[in-house]
């Protein structure tokens, strides 16, 4: 069988050979999954930093914040349904 | 040193490879023992993988120190030495752990050694033979040998066995 010391230091001369950056793009190269770097904004809200993308992390009284000013900023609430949020249609003249 | 492999496919493919004198290359991200000709080391396991067709009894020819077996305490521990090694030369948390990405990882890792060291031809290692019923941190599920040769020029012998050849 082939040394197994041999072998080991092949790949730490290898991994050793490169800088950081391209080390990792070797080894993605070889097949290793990695994880994806977060690409979610971070926001302010009030006093709370949240992260805003996909999936929410907001606490509650962030998420009641972002409402206020969702309803702060949004024009002509007074012409929407209450329920469907939604302008009522115009009628067909 | 010679080794005996057992290879089980479709009778279509066999009678190709068989012409052709050169078996197709596994490649994909996930193959337990990374690219390469992946035979078994028992007929039986041949016969079970897919429900074979057709065997292709093979003899590969290597050099002694050609070869690497995982099973081996000594390449066990040069197998997990190496992942070691590989981890702690990347910033924690960059390669993903997850129990998803265990078969990926295994693959990379057995690419990674190929890489760096041409000199390996055949890696043999065992694998669980059945699917997980109840994951359990003891491994008990039968396993079966296999070893991935690198490339075809070691292939030296090719011979055809259809599934009714062996039956009684």
């Amino acid at each position: 069988m082939i040394d197994s010391n041999k072998v080991l230091d092949a790949v730490k001369k290898k991994l050793d050979s490169m800088t950081e950056v391209e080390r990792i793009e070797y080894l993605k190269e070889m097949g290793f999954e990695f994880n994806n770097p977060s690409t979610r904004r971070r926001v302010r809200i009030g006093r709370a930093v949240v992260r805003r993308g996909r999936q929410s992390k907001a606490s509650p009284m962030v998420r009641a914040s972002k409402k206020l000013i969702a309803k702060k900023t949004y024009t002509g609430l007074e012409t929407v349904d209450k329920k469907t949020r939604k302008k009522p249609k115009k009628a067909n003249t | 040193m010679y080794l005996t492999g057992y290879h089980g496919t479709t009778l279509a493919n066999a009678n190709k490879i068989i012409a052709d004198h050169k078996f197709y290359i596994s490649r994909s991200d996930h193959e337990w023992l990374a690219n390469g000709i992946y035979f078994y080391f028992n007929v039986e396991d041949a016969l079970k993988w897919r429900n074979s067709e057709a065997i292709l009894h093979t003899i590969i020819k290597i050099d002694d120190d050609e070869f690497l077996d995982i099973d081996s305490q000594e390449g066990s521990s040069m197998f997990n030495d190496i992942a070691k090694q590989i981890s702690s030369t990347i910033p924690d948390g960059i390669i993903n752990t997850n129990f998803y990405s265990a078969q990926k990882n295994q693959c990379a890792v057995i690419n990674t050694m190929w890489d760096a060291c041409p000199a390996i031809k055949i890696i043999a290692a065992s694998f669980p033979s059945e699917k997980t019923s109840l994951r359990t941190i003891f491994d008990a599920r039968p396993k079966r040998r296999e070893f991935c040769v690198r490339e075809n020029k070691y292939i030296k012998y090719i011979s055809l066995i259809k599934r009714g050849e062996l039956n009684d």
